[in-house]
């Protein structure tokens, strides 16, 4: 039998030896009125696991993979900003792991990469949201303890391949909703200009060039950080600032 | 003289193409004698710029930005506005059929499309019960705040 884990105060858990995906059951539970605020969906295994827009996530054992409902009482782009205080979150989790390492980074909006490459993912989804009536966001995050996969447009990694301290699925889930709280708390508290600020302290490539793919094309340029709501802001090769807020960022060749 | 207007030209081409590289919808060249614009006037646009506090629109306004084919007032009864400033998507996943079609009956609250920002998903649902009369954003191309989205009445 496993060992149950302890959450912070107010965080409810339902756990799982498998489950399709995290998010897909959260989200089940919040169609059936199932699913108070803070409760934590966790799965030792995956079979379903999603990324952005149908992509798939590996999800074997040994590695965690977790959804948290909330019901922010905010507005909805504000809602957005959720996915940096989660990224902030599995930076937490991840660097007392990796002693030492000063490479250890965010890539926007809300991946953590090692050495450059990606340790962990994040994909929140949101519905419910009617005006005047705040409804749900569900986050859902991967971290590579142990296995990664080989095949991803950007390279990923893990714990163990990067030397780092031996985790369990249990204590990282301990890790990761203590921080989350702790992220999610200042959030409420002071809004999303610490939650910034942190994350541009951590950004990966800042200043550097960077490829954003957006529907249209892709934009070349440099990386100046985040604007107050979030959106990636960069300076095109032809001098203009751009904001997005949906892109792919791609690895700069050469 | 004809040297200098060909410099030009080729300058202009040169940010014609570069405006089709970035996907940008307008570049201004400046070289302290001669300022070059060019701008194209239709969307879809891949910089968006994201308002930071975005307002209402006041009844009657036009959408200053309107991708969709067809200008819809979002006075019109009918009417279902973006939220939030994203990039829509009308299926759940690439692989999946759409949300609604024309035609199609939904009950208030039934999801109608996904609008991401900052790798958010946003099942943006039906305000109301009716049939959808009309969907006015292409697929995975911006929306700004605002802008109306379907028609359903």
């Amino acid at each position: 039998m496993m060992q149950e884990p302890t959450l912070p105060q107010g965080y409810s858990l339902a756990a799982f030896d498998t489950l399709d995906s995290t998010n897909s059951e959260l989200k089940r539970r919040v169609a059936q009125g199932e699913a108070p605020d803070r409760l934590v969906v966790w799965a030792i295994e995956q079979t379903k696991g999603r990324g952005r827009r149908g992509r798939s996530w590996s999800g074997p054992a040994g590695n965690l993979m977790c959804s948290i409902l909330l019901r922010p009482n905010c507005s909805l782009p504000s809602a957005a900003q959720l996915g940096f205080v989660a990224a902030l979150a599995v930076l937490d989790t991840v660097r007392p792991l990796l002693p030492g390492r000063q490479d250890i980074a965010l890539k926007w909006p809300n991946d953590v990469l090692v050495g450059g490459r990606k340790v962990s993912g994040i994909l929140l989804e949101a519905g419910g949201w009617m005006p005047g009536a705040p409804g749900w966001v569900v986050v859902g995050t991967g971290i590579n303890l142990m296995h990664h996969p080989g095949d991803t447009e950007w390279p990923a990694t893990d714990v163990r391949t990067e030397g780092g301290r031996a985790a369990t699925a249990v204590q990282a889930l301990e890790a990761y909703c203590g921080a989350f709280e702790r992220w999610s708390a200042c959030w409420s508290r002071d809004g999303f200009e610490p939650i910034r600020q942190e994350w541009m302290r951590n950004a990966y490539g800042l200043g550097d060039p960077i490829v954003a793919r957006v529907e249209a094309g892709t934009i070349t340029g440099r990386m100046l950080g985040i604007d107050p709501d979030g959106s990636l802001v960069l300076e095109s090769d032809a001098g203009t600032e751009c904001r997005l807020a949906a892109a792919d960022i791609l690895p700069a060749e050469g | 003289m004809t040297t200098k207007f060909d410099v030009d030209a080729d300058m202009i081409r040169r940010l014609a193409s570069l405006i089709d590289e970035t996907g940008l919808t307008e570049i201004e060249y400046d070289d302290g004698t001669r300022k070059i614009r060019v701008a194209r006037a239709l969307a879809p646009v891949a910089a968006q710029v994201a308002s930071a506090a975005p307002q209402p629109m006041q009844s009657g306004d036009q959408p200053q930005m309107q991708p969709a084919p067809q200008v819809v007032d979002a006075g019109h009864p009918g009417a279902v506005t973006a939220p939030m400033v994203g990039t829509a998507y009308l299926q759940p996943d690439p692989q999946a059929p759409q949300f609604v079609n024309v035609g199609d009956r939904v009950e208030k609250g039934d999801t109608l499309l996904i609008i991401e920002a900052m790798k958010v998903m946003n099942q943006i649902p039906s305000p109301r019960s009716g049939t959808v009369r009309q969907i006015l954003v292409t697929n995975g191309h911006p929306v700004e705040y605002g802008e109306v989205l379907m028609i359903i009445d």
